[in-house]
């Protein structure tokens, strides 16, 4: 029984259909080192297709050069096309093998190449690891990354983790987010951004206020034309926390672009709150949250969107 | 309960904790696959029976059965028993069955079990297709060949390289059907090999369209 070569690896079994589907395609061929070519590429491909449908990855696989008769005999392809991603090779690896081979015709528009080794009766595929690119003809199996970094890059980035408010009421604050109670109590409503820019905040006028404000990176947006929110909060005499939240125009512009939206979604992605510029100086939405309580605030400008999660 | 066992356990309840298609719930999965793979534990149910597919038959079980680990594997319950006899028993009460009942047919309905049985590394290194074409149909990687050579349309032999106009889609298509590497090409025409690469990448992908429009 063959063994990865080391940990990453995943030994799966090669089913009589990918052998019957690489007989049809080396069927097509008619010389010996072609036919052997086309064959295991076939089972490459099938193997990869096999693994990435047990994690949930979608594939296509007829949509692939490799399923395709004519590229075949044109080609040495073994892609498997991933809709809406792009093409993933799946290069085949003799069992001795201490290289897998990457033609040229196969260096541009690939997501990725995966090697996958073989026992010498074909019964079993061992998904080795994957390098996002190459350059040479011979890849050391040494060089190949961990199947862990193909499924991150194949899979969402996890969500980003909530901005915890309660904290800031104990002076933590997460980075990126600037101190504004500190401003608010100088002698002038302003606060400076390390770029330079200008925040104006008026917030109930209560020494209780923490409120901290950042950036928002909307892609549209041109320099020196930015915005920012801002989210404050308060105790309440009740557990729950007063919050607030605020986009104003930061930098030379006094009013906020026009249809510009803010809203606040509950933890199902709902939104229960939403509010609309009509070239207005500032939006605010205010509402009442609970320790615990999860929400993400949403600004909207045109097709841009950003979103920030906090909970209470 | 042995230390293997905890660790595919923990594996299993790993998976479990993180949402469906999350970055560490595949991660989880394929670490636990591979430990399953390495216990050498899975059991080989009815080995006395089907001569000759039985390989077959297992291989597709046992795709199965990872199939079923993956997308199920909230179903497992440490309650229930360690993660092996789980899958064991899956592999021999559901899917060897399943396995067996999709694969015996084709071998029944008076097919060649030659060709059902599949190839070894052995079997490609010795085998020419061709050898076994007894009516000599002219196979699809001929008619490819010819169709480039006699290129009715002109194009294969229009189509080159920037300013190449040696360098034909034509001519590297028929040196790689004849075996030469990309450095020998390269070589005989002083072109860098990404280039030249690339640009049958590029052209194979606009033309293939056209070739099987007449292949077809």
């Amino acid at each position: 029984m063959m063994k990865p070569i080391d940990d990453s690896g995943l030994t799966m079994p090669l089913s009589l259909k990918a052998h019957h589907l690489a007989d049809q395609f080396r069927q097509q061929q008619s010389t010996q080192p072609k036919a052997k070519q086309v064959y295991l590429n076939t089972l490459a491909v099938c193997a990869v297709n096999e693994y990435l449908k047990n994690l949930g990855i979608e594939t296509h696989l007829e949509a692939g050069d490799s399923w395709d008769t004519v590229v075949q005999s044109l080609a040495d392809v073994a892609d498997l096309t991933l809709p809406g991603r792009g093409k993933l090779e799946c290069r085949p690896v003799l069992p001795d093998a201490e290289i897998c081979s990457v033609p040229p015709e196969v260096w541009g528009d690939r997501l990725g190449y995966v090697a996958v080794q073989f026992d010498p009766a074909l019964r079993e595929a061992t998904l080795l690891g994957y390098v996002p690119s190459v350059t040479a003809e011979e890849l050391p199996l040494s060089e190949l990354r961990s199947l862990d970094e193909l499924i991150d890059l194949l899979s969402p980035a996890p969500p980003p983790e909530p901005v915890h408010l309660g904290q800031w009421l104990a002076g933590v604050v997460e980075a990126g987010w600037q101190a504004l109670d500190e401003a608010l109590r100088s002698p002038q409503p302003a606060f400076s951004f390390r770029s330079g820019s200008q925040i104006q905040l008026q917030p109930p006028n209560t020494a209780d206020v923490v409120a901290h404000g950042k950036l928002l990176n909307l892609p549209s947006q041109t320099s020196g034309d930015q915005l920012a929110l801002i989210v404050g909060l308060m105790p309440t005499a009740t557990f729950e926390l007063d919050v607030w939240v605020k986009v104003c125009p930061q930098g030379d512009r006094t009013h906020l672009p026009p249809d510009l939206e803010l809203m606040v979604l509950d933890e199902q992605d709902t939104v229960v709150m939403q509010a609309q510029s009509r070239n207005t100086e500032m939006i605010q939405l205010r509402f009442g949250g609970q320790p615990g309580e999860r929400f993400s605030i949403r600004v909207v400008l045109g097709a841009m969107s950003v979103t920030e999660a906090f909970v209470v | 309960m042995n230390e293997h066992d905890s660790h595919l356990k923990e594996l299993a309840l790993e998976a479990q904790r993180h949402p469906q298609n999350s970055r560490e719930r595949r991660k989880a999965l394929t670490r636990l696959l591979r430990a399953i793979e390495q216990s050498r534990q899975l059991s080989r149910p009815r080995r006395d029976q089907f001569q000759g597919l039985y390989e077959e038959i297992y291989a597709d079980a046992v795709q199965r059965l990872y199939a079923h680990i993956c997308d199920r594997i909230d179903t497992y319950s440490a309650e229930k028993g360690e993660v092996l006899q789980w899958a064991n028993f899956l592999l021999s009460k559901r899917f060897f069955i399943e396995a067996s009942r999709e694969l015996l047919p084709t071998v029944y309905k008076g097919m060649d079990a030659r060709a059902v049985i599949h190839l070894t590394l052995e079997d490609l290194d010795r085998e020419n297709p061709q050898d076994a074409n007894p009516h000599s149909r002219p196979l699809l990687s001929q008619e490819v060949r010819t169709f480039i050579e006699d290129d009715p349309d002109q194009i294969f032999q229009t189509t080159h390289v920037a300013d190449r106009p040696d360098a034909s889609f034509q001519l590297i298509a028929l040196r790689r059907l004849d075996g030469f590497s990309w450095q020998e090409i390269s070589a005989a025409l002083g072109i860098r090999v990404p280039t030249l690469s690339s640009f049958y990448q590029r052209t194979l992908t606009r033309l293939a369209p056209k070739l099987k429009e007449y292949l077809s």
